[in-house]
């Protein structure tokens, strides 16, 4: 019996070269994000500036980003015309609610086509790299739940730290309280964050630039072994750009030799990290 | 020996230990040395109630000396004064045996033990709280004491307080301590007497804290004896004045002694004592009762009638209703509550309150002590578990910060102290929990800041502790006071009244006006190489006066971010940090 391979499906968070979608049939599908009645259908480069331009204001009335139901479930009628294998890996779960409605849209193929959907618990980078992982496998026409197994044992292994200098998107976030990001505001206090199990949680906190940095490349430099470590930065032209090449002097020093690509980070965790924020993923490989 | 008895005799009545402050009058005061009593009547052995009036008497001869003992400190700053401190551990002591019918010394010398340690507050307070403890391991099931048992358990005292501290100073309490126990050895070996040990004992105490100044410089240079050594002695020397049968009264009723000045933080009147009684009588004049009370507090509740007259009355001072009360009729259900405790236990309760559910839950909770309103909600914003009120005038006892620890729903625990003197009391508190508990040393509150910010959510008790300790030290601190006396220290000679600049706990500047200092503080920490600097303006400071210090320092030093934060906290204009 010769079966199709299986199709994965991610949304447009998953950093992904062009080439690289193309060549194994990735469907990345847009991200919707609203700020009141302004609505914003994040799905190509232009939207995503016109998007990032309302970020720097503020995050007043924005509400979560999600891939409504109704858009996973055109998808999967579509592949499932040329596969009856459907791997979704969207956003982490934590930070979107595309992951919900992936879930719910599965529900009517019931019978009709195997569809798993995994929480990546991860955004940008980390995304793309297990979504790139898995459509290579699906590409060499590896079963789904051999798939699945790859997926799931590459997430432990992917780590994203941070820092902000905006208190205002975590707070829109209930991450800390009004009180804290009023304080935490007045003292120039850094949050540094890790993602863990797909949420964004406080790892410490830190007053001054330089200590963030470090701070940040001590994360990194406490690794055993290190594949690959991406320097995410934000997307828009702020002060923040101006100390990715501090960190990746600090980096560099920790980690002789290593290649230290920078990357900007996604429209889903600028709704939560806000327009200021530094930081790194590192995989470890597995 | 002979000459001296005469000389003692003699000038028995000039001798208070109150001029013993001064170093000249000091040095002026005549050997204590032998007794004045029947020789041929000696005191051979002290049981329980014997132990239990010397330390009564001990406790009165402090509380009238504790101004004096306060006006030692070296650093003419509103610090934790070493008298009050004592003062509340001898009570602490006292309190836990005031109605113990034991009779055996062991026994008695144990629970005060215990009372000075739950209620040891301040570096002093804890020391003598140790003294106490070795004095009591010695006597371990010791009925009563002969001469050579207790010099024994007097030299057991000072080693206990040698092992007490991590680096032990001479010139200091410990010192007055060993030197003191050293003697009563000899002396024991010489007579049976005890008051005769116990009078060698005081005489050498007296000279061992005339001696400080010359083995700790800092005291000769600001004209002062050690402040705890000339407490011990104190104590001792109330224990031999009972001794020879001189009565003591303690000026207020025990309850009554415990000094609201001391317990109060500042500016939060109202916080007295909750008091309560029945008067019986003949003829009892409810109106002119209820008259009498109102007058000496608030929320007078009296009711009654001829024969007995229920009073409830709130009182900074409940000596005085409670005199009253006796003065026409007897006393019964006599009740007296310290609200100040009950409204600390409120704000630990408050503490409490479950935190937003997106709060992180680290499984290191943290107790912080903070003077002020301001730095209370600073702290609690950034994540403590609990905050202790206290600071520079008010140092908490081992047991509030037990208490404190031991309420955190964690079970490892970190203290930050943000004050040298409340770290022993802290580190008691990590020996009795039950808890992991470390303590990091923290001596200025930008330190606690900067220290509980270090805090990660993910790591361990230890390994949390050393990176916390790391973080603090990493901060410059300057403290902006004003001088409460007039002293030469570290090459400054500081008039009383005038405003002085700690730059990391050590007298750098004076000047004129708080902003001028601050300034001038500034200036010596090198901020330059710095990136934020940090006004944590005080209680005396307004909103506008800390701006315009700001603006001050921003045009100084254009490179470093300027912040300003209300602290709140009493005493300190201002509390600058830079890193």
């Amino acid at each position: 019996m010769s079966m199709a391979n299986v199709r994965v499906i991610t949304d447009i968070t998953a950093y992904l070269e062009p080439d690289v979608i193309a060549q194994h049939q990735i469907t990345v599908l847009p991200v919707d994000i609203r700020f009141g009645d302004e609505k914003y259908h994040i799905g190509s480069q232009d939207s995503w500036d016109r998007f990032y331009q309302r970020i720097a204001k503020g995050p007043a009335q924005l509400t979560a980003a999600t891939v409504p139901a109704s858009v996973f479930q055109e998808t999967y009628s579509r592949l499932n015309r040329e596969t009856e294998e459907i791997l979704v890996i969207p956003g982490s779960s934590k930070l979107s609610q595309a992951y919900a409605e992936a879930k719910i849209a599965a529900r009517g193929f019931l019978g009709r086509c195997r569809i798993m959907v995994v929480d990546s618990m991860s955004a940008s980078w980390g995304l793309g790299l297990v979504v790139q992982a898995a459509a290579e496998a699906a590409t060499q026409g590896r079963p789904l739940d051999a798939i699945v197994r790859l997926v799931r044992g590459m997430l432990p292994h992917i780590y994203l730290v941070f820092f902000v200098e905006r208190l205002d998107y975590l707070e829109r976030g209930g991450r800390i309280s009004p009180a804290q990001a009023l304080l935490g505001t007045m003292l120039r206090i850094k949050p540094l964050l890790l993602v863990e199990d797909g949420e964004i949680v406080p790892l410490e906190k830190v007053r001054t630039r330089a200590l963030a940095i470090e701070k940040v490349a001590d994360f990194v430099a406490e690794f055993a072994a290190i594949q690959q470590v991406v320097i995410l930065t934000s997307p828009l032209d702020n002060e923040i750009n101006e100390l990715v090449g501090e960190l990746r002097d600090h980096l560099s020093a920790a980690l002789p030799g290593l290649h230290l690509p920078t990357v900007e980070y996604d429209p889903i965790l600028a709704c939560h990290l806000g327009p200021e924020a530094l930081g790194v993923v590192v995989y470890e490989g597995l | 020996m002979k000459i001296e008895d005469v000389l003692c005799s003699r000038q028995r009545f000039a001798r208070t230990s109150q001029e013993a402050g001064a170093l000249t009058n000091h040095q002026a005061i005549a050997r204590e040395q032998g007794a004045v009593r029947d020789p041929d009547d000696p005191i051979r052995l002290c049981d329980g109630r014997g132990l239990k009036r010397l330390i009564k008497s001990g406790l009165a001869w402090l509380e009238r000396h504790q101004a004096a003992i306060n006006s030692l400190n070296v650093y003419p700053v509103p610090d934790g004064d070493t008298g009050t401190n004592m003062l509340l551990t001898m009570q602490s002591a006292y309190h836990e045996i005031q109605d113990s019918p034991e009779d055996a010394v062991g026994t008695i010398a144990q629970k005060v033990a215990h009372g000075a340690l739950m209620g040891a507050r301040g570096n002093s307070g804890v020391i003598l709280s140790q003294i106490f403890r070795g004095f009591a391991r010695s006597l371990e099931g010791v009925a009563a004491f002969n001469s050579v048992q207790f010099a024994a358990a007097l030299r057991e005292a000072a080693t206990m307080a040698y092992k007490g501290v991590i680096k032990p100073v001479e010139g200091t309490i410990l010192t007055v301590a060993r030197e003191a126990s050293e003697v009563a050895v000899t002396a024991a070996a010489s007579s049976e007497d005890l008051v005769y040990v116990l009078a060698r004992v005081v005489a050498e105490a007296r000279d061992s804290v005339t001696r400080t100044p010359s083995l700790l410089p800092v005291l000769a240079e600001a004209g002062v004896v050690d402040a705890g050594g000339q407490g011990l002695f104190v104590i001792l020397e109330g224990m031999l004045r009972s001794s020879r049968g001189e009565r003591l009264s303690m000026d207020t009723d025990l309850t009554a002694a415990m000094h609201l000045d001391a317990l109060h933080p500042e500016g939060e009147e109202g916080y007295g004592y909750d008091i309560q009684f029945v008067v019986h009588g003949e003829g009892l004049n409810v109106e002119e009762i209820r008259e009498a009370i109102a007058s000496m507090g608030d929320s007078a509740l009296v009711v009654g009638d001829s024969r007995a007259v229920k009073v409830h009355v709130h009182s900074p001072e409940p000596g005085t209703p409670i005199n009253y009360g006796a003065s026409v009729g007897s006393l019964s259900r006599v009740i007296v509550e310290n609200m100040q405790e009950q409204y600390q236990d409120f704000i630990l309760s408050k503490a409490q309150q479950p935190k937003l559910p997106s709060e992180p839950l680290s499984g290191v909770g943290t107790v912080i002590v903070a003077p002020g309103a301001g730095l209370t909600t600073v702290f609690e914003s950034l994540g403590a578990s609990i905050v202790v009120p206290g600071g520079q005038t008010m140092n908490p006892s081992t047991e509030e910060l037990l208490e404190a620890v031991e309420s955190v729903p964690t079970e490892d625990v970190i203290i930050l102290p943000n004050n040298k003197n409340i770290i022993m009391a802290a580190e008691q508190a990590k020996a009795l929990s039950g808890k992991s508990v470390q303590v990091v040393p923290t001596v200025s509150v930008p330190q606690g800041i900067s220290a509980l910010l270090a805090l990660n959510y993910q790591a361990d008790l230890v390994t949390n502790a050393r990176v916390m300790a790391e973080a603090a030290k990493a901060i410059e601190t300057a403290e902006i006071t004003t001088a409460v006396r007039s002293v030469q220290v570290n090459g400054l000679s500081v008039q009383e009244g005038e405003v002085i600049g700690l730059v990391n706990g050590k007298l750098e500047v004076k000047g004129d006006t708080p902003t001028d200092v601050a300034v001038e503080a500034l200036a010596v920490m090198h901020v330059e190489d710095l990136e934020i600097i940090t006004i944590y303006h005080g209680e005396s400071i307004s909103a506008d006066e800390a701006q315009r210090l700001a603006e001050e320092i921003a045009n100084r030093y254009p490179d470093q971010e300027v912040e300003i934060v209300d602290g709140g906290q009493p005493h300190y204009h201002y509390i600058l940090s830079a890193e």
